[in-house]
Parts: C-alpha cells; structure tokens; sequence
C-alpha cells in the first residue's frame, strides 16, 4: 500500500497494558493505549492532545523504545522494527529522539552544556574533536552561543535549558522529533520563541514532529495533523481546519481555558 | 525629558475595584509600601529582586500579580509571610497588615499572624507531610491557631473537606497524600490554607501543573471563599488566564511594577510595552486565529513572542528593565528609569511613553 518512504514513521495497532498488584493480590490491568494507529510523513508535524492520563506519554515511550509495546507493529521508513536485530534496531532508532516532559529535569545538573550536547556522540564512538564541533554548531542552532558551553544546567533559564534539550536530541540528525509538552512551564513570552525555532529546525533539518500536548489550541497552531486521545485510544483525527468545522473549535479550545472552566462549574 | 520624583506621580491604585464586598472596612487589609528585596549572590553582591514595591490590598479584594518567571513574584509572596531564604534581605519598606508591620513584628506575633490571619498556598504541590493522614495536616493548622476540642476540629475539617468539593470526605480525611491525584493533594494545601479562614490568602501559582477543569474548580473555589468569608486573594501566576478571577492586576517585570489597574481594562487596553507583548503571546497558546496565516499551512507561520530575556537581576542597568526587548524603545529608556505613572485614577503604568499625558 504505502511505498517504504512515504511514511517516516508509522504505528500499527499498538498496544500497552501495566499491570498491578502482587500475585496475591487481585490483578489491576491499566490499558494505558490500546490499538493506536498512526503515519508521520516528512515534515510533517502530528499533535497527540489528550488530558492527563490518556496514554500520550506511554505512546512516545513506546515509539523511542523506552516501553516495549505488547502488540502493534512500529515501522520507521516502512521497516518494521521487530523484523531487525537488536544492533539494527539501534541505529534506527536514532532516527526518532524524544524531548523530556520536564527538560530541566532531565540534563545532568553536574555536566556543562556542551558535554550535555555531546553525550550522544560519546556514546557512538566518535573522536572528542569532532565531537565538540558538531555539539557546537547545534548550541548555535537553537540560539545559544558557543560561549557559554561551559555553563552547568542551572546557569541557565528556563527557555534556554528548553534549546539545550532541543540540542541534545538534535546532535544524532534523527528524522523524528517527539516533543512531549515542550512548552509547558515556559513563559508566555518564551514559548513563541521556541515554537519559532522548531519550525526553524524543521525547515533546515527536514524533521518531523510529534508533539504531545493537552493544549488543543496550542496543537492546532503548531501541527499540521491533529489526533485527539482519550484513555489510551486515539479517538479523532483530522487537520486544525477540519477540527474547527467539526466542532466549532472555538468554543472546544475556551472550554480548555480555567476562566471557561470555571464558569462551567460555577453554573453546575 | 526628567523624570519624576516617586511622590510626585507614584500610582495610586486604590478605589479600583467596584465588585468589592459591601462589608468590607474602608481601609486597606495589607499596605506595601517600598519594600526592596536583595539576595546575597557570590560573596559581597547582591542582586536586587524586588525594587520598590508599593501596592494595596483591600478585605475581600482579589488582586491578582501577574509576571514570569524570574520577575520575584515568589520573592513577594515569601516576603510578606516573612519566610524569605537566608540570603535575602529586606532592604527597605514595610508591609503593613491591619496597621502592624509585619517586618517588625516579634516572632510570636508573626506566628499568630501566620496561617490563622495570612496564609499562603505554595507553588510546589508537594508540601503534604507523606507519613501524616490529609485530614490531620489539615487539622494541625487549626490547632496550632485555637483551643478546641479535638471532635470540634474534626467537624470543621470535614466541612471544609466538603466545601473543597470532596464527596467522600470520610476517605479523603483518613488518605495519605500519595493516595490522592495531583489535584486532590492541591486541594488539601488550600485547605490548609483556608481552614483558619485568614482575611488574606497568597496563592502562588495555585493552578500550575494541573488541568484546565481542577483549576476551574479552584478558582471557583477561591470565589466562593471571597463571596462566603470576605477573604482577600493575592492570586499570583504566569498566565493571564488564571488571573480572570481577580479585580485588579499588577503586572510585574525584572522585580518591579510595571502596570496595575483593574483586570479588563488591563487586559482590553494594555499600556505598557511589555503587557502589550505578552497578550499577543496569548495567540499561541490561548485563542485560534483563522485568518490566512493559518491556511498558507504551519511551516511559515511565525509565532509572537518577545525577543530577548529578562536582564539579570545581579547587573544593575540605570535605564528601564524592559528597554533590551521593548520594541518602542526610546533614548531615555536605556539611561532613566521611568517611575509608575498614573495614566487613570485607577491605572498607572511605568513607560515613558506616557509621562505626557498622552495615551499613545
């Protein structure tokens, strides 16, 4: 059906279920997703928006290979990833890097930045020269002088620790981005900016995004394809456009605001 | 140009609101006047973190301080409970609760005055004791305020368990916090909070990582609480959306008031530079605009934002703190500081643009 490069990214029925409870206890089964099917093409940019809880972080765990899903298929440039080895299966996933939820939290406070930016390249082999000259022209790219690559984590401010993590996850040139809530916690002035440089990125690098939010307004500004979830199944899918016909999304996207919720409870 | 001297045209905000309670006293429930905040950064410095903060808050008012990260809002909120690190130091002003100043007070008068008369609901969600049953942190707080009977306190616990919204409250009351949900565990801090049923409440960032329907819910709540009990709200956060409750806003940046006036004026008709920049940022992340721009696809969009970050606050500048990202920046912006001007009986703004009079 699909030619390999149509799709640089593709998941086929996956499935993740947690399970609680000791075995003497009575099983708890959490269906955290439950048949997800979806297609990224090149440069394109996929919004998974859902609440809290709704498998959206299981899935991009799922996708870079921190979970293994219990059924589905995901295939990266039409290569199903359990038809490869576990070498192969490496490298590929190289192509898809994933940026933390809480990006603060996850660079090494006790690393400089520039040693944050090359640690994946550390551990591919490659020469310490090298190295830093690649680490560096991605500081550049995501606006943060080379200047400062002896900084720790904490020297800088939210905005900037958000670039370091863009940096990170750009030294390996992956083909996918998973951006899971990247512009939650950032101020309102500096989200702009970020969301600039990843349109920016995706220009220069050919990258496609997933960006997992639970802001639907910020999706239907920022992707191109938006998939709604709900406890861990993708229930709608469609461009902004379309969401706004459907739904009149307007008035979807005020009932995501507190004033909006607010006023529903105080009616209530 | 000159500028101005600060009694000369310093803001005078009261008389701002009129959804004020009837029964509320006439005069101001907590008066800052000045108040100068510096931390101790390296050996010798200091960074000042908060420079000459003057503001009122009336019984029954919810004002509400909008500004982002880095801009001191916690600083303020932990200056007027008197819990500031160490390394800060109150440099100058006072704050005047009911006619008392609260930085001369002794430390077992604050401690009265602390969570029984103000009290303050943190920004981090984790302020639960793990080892302690909710509805018992809840309690303490009434009992370190008040001689009663323990049965007496429970009753109350459990009729503020109820107000909160909690169904269920014989459950809630004996959970441990890592048994709640994010949102419950927040409602128990407000709780703790409100339990004493202090005339001012400091809310810092009392909706940060929840979803939109718990913050609705505690917003609603903080109303009901203004409406029932005549409590003040100083209602701290980044985002504009939460502040909606408010009557009044102060916008804060780099450690000083920049603009205040009531809430939709001030959001209808931003003044200052920076208010104005921000609000345009509210496109992103808040409303869907469906003009062209989004039908020529995302890819050329750009997104409105401010240029630049908030200067450091351990360099002293001699001009105005938002010059370096404003973008009607004049010459006397990066060597004067401009003072608050008062534009409206009830509005005051810290531009230059308006020290004329004129409303550009």
């Amino acid at each position: 059906m699909n030619s390999p490069s149509e799709f640089v990214l593709e998941a086929r029925n996956l499935a993740k279920t947690y399970t609680q409870g000791k075995w003497w206890q009575k099983k708890f089964h959490c269906h955290a997703i439950e048949n997800v099917s979806f297609a990224l093409r090149p440069h394109e940019t996929l919004a998974l928006v859902g609440e809290s809880g709704c498998g959206k972080t299981t899935l991009a765990m799922c996708l870079v290979g921190l979970e293994t899903p219990d059924s589905g298929e995901i295939l990266v440039e039409g290569t199903s990833l359990q038809s490869l080895g576990k070498s192969e299966r490496a490298s590929v996933r190289r192509e898809i890097q994933l940026i933390f939820q809480d990006s603060a939290g996850a660079l090494n406070p006790r690393m400089s930045a520039i040693e944050i930016v090359e640690e994946p390249l550390l551990l591919r082999g490659q020469p310490r020269a090298e190295r830093r000259e690649s680490a560096e022209r991605r500081m550049e790219d995501v606006g943060i002088s080379a200047k400062w690559k002896h900084r720790l984590p904490h020297e800088f401010s939210g905005g900037q620790r958000q670039r370091l993590a863009i940096a990170r996850a750009l030294t390996l040139k992956p083909k996918v981005l998973i951006l899971d809530e990247v512009f939650e916690g950032l101020d309102l002035s500096i989200q702009g900016q970020i969301a600039n440089l990843l349109i920016d990125l995706q220009q220069a690098h050919g990258l496609s995004y997933i960006c997992i939010s639970h802001n639907l307004a910020l999706a239907a500004q920022f992707a191109d394809t938006i998939a709604l979830m709900d406890r861990g199944r993708i229930v709608e899918k469609g461009s902004p456009e379309e969401f706004q016909r459907r739904h009149s999304l307007p008035s979807a996207l005020t009932a995501s605001r507190p004033e909006a919720a607010m006023s529903a409870h105080s009616g209530a | 140009m000159e500028v101005l001297t600060p009694n000369q045209k310093r803001a005078k905000f009261e008389g701002a609101n009129q959804s004020r309670p009837a029964f509320s006293a006439e005069d101001d429930l907590l008066r800052v006047r000045d108040l100068s905040v510096t931390f101790q950064v390296g050996s010798g410095r200091e960074a000042s973190i908060l420079k000459r903060i003057n503001f009122t808050v009336a019984p029954g008012e919810i004002v509400g301080l909008l500004g982002e990260s880095g801009s001191g809002k916690t600083t303020l909120a932990l200056s007027l409970m008197r819990m500031l690190p160490p390394v800060a130091r109150t440099a100058d002003g006072s704050i005047e609760f009911h006619d008392r100043n609260l930085l001369i007070l002794d430390a077992r008068r604050l401690r009265e005055v602390r969570g029984s008369e103000i009290s303050i609901i943190y920004q981090d969600s984790d302020v639960l004791n793990p080892l302690m049953r909710v509805g018992d942190q809840i309690m303490e707080v009434l009992r370190a305020h008040k001689k009663s009977p323990s049965a007496h306190m429970r009753d109350e616990v459990y009729s503020l368990l109820a107000e909160l919204g909690f169904t269920d409250c014989e459950r809630i009351f004996r959970s441990y916090p890592h048994q709640l949900s994010g949102g419950q565990r927040r409602r128990i801090a407000i709780g703790q909070a409100l339990i004493c049923r202090p005339r001012l409440v400091i809310a810092d960032e009392p909706t940060a990582w929840l979803d939109s329907n718990t913050s609705g819910e505690i917003l609603t709540l903080f109303a009901r609480f203004r409406r029932d009990y005549g409590t003040a709200f100083l209602l701290i956060s980044h985002d504009p959306e939460t502040l909606a409750l408010a009557d009044r806003a102060l916008v804060m940046y780099a450690g000083e008031i920049v603009e205040g006036g009531p809430l939709n004026e001030l959001f209808t008709e931003p003044k200052h530079p920076y208010l104005k920049a921000l609000l345009q940022c509210r496109t992103f992340a808040g409303e869907l605009d469906t003009g062209e721009s989004r039908i020529s696809g995302n890819r050329h969009r750009r997104f409105p934002s401010i240029p630049g970050q908030a200067p450091d606050p351990s360099a002293s500048f001699p001009g105005c703190c938002f010059s370096n990202r404003c973008a009607d920046r004049m010459e006397t912006c990066d060597s004067h500081r401009p003072e608050l001007i008062a534009i409206s009986p009830a509005r005051a703004v810290r531009c230059f643009k308006y020290l004329d009079g004129e409303r550009a």
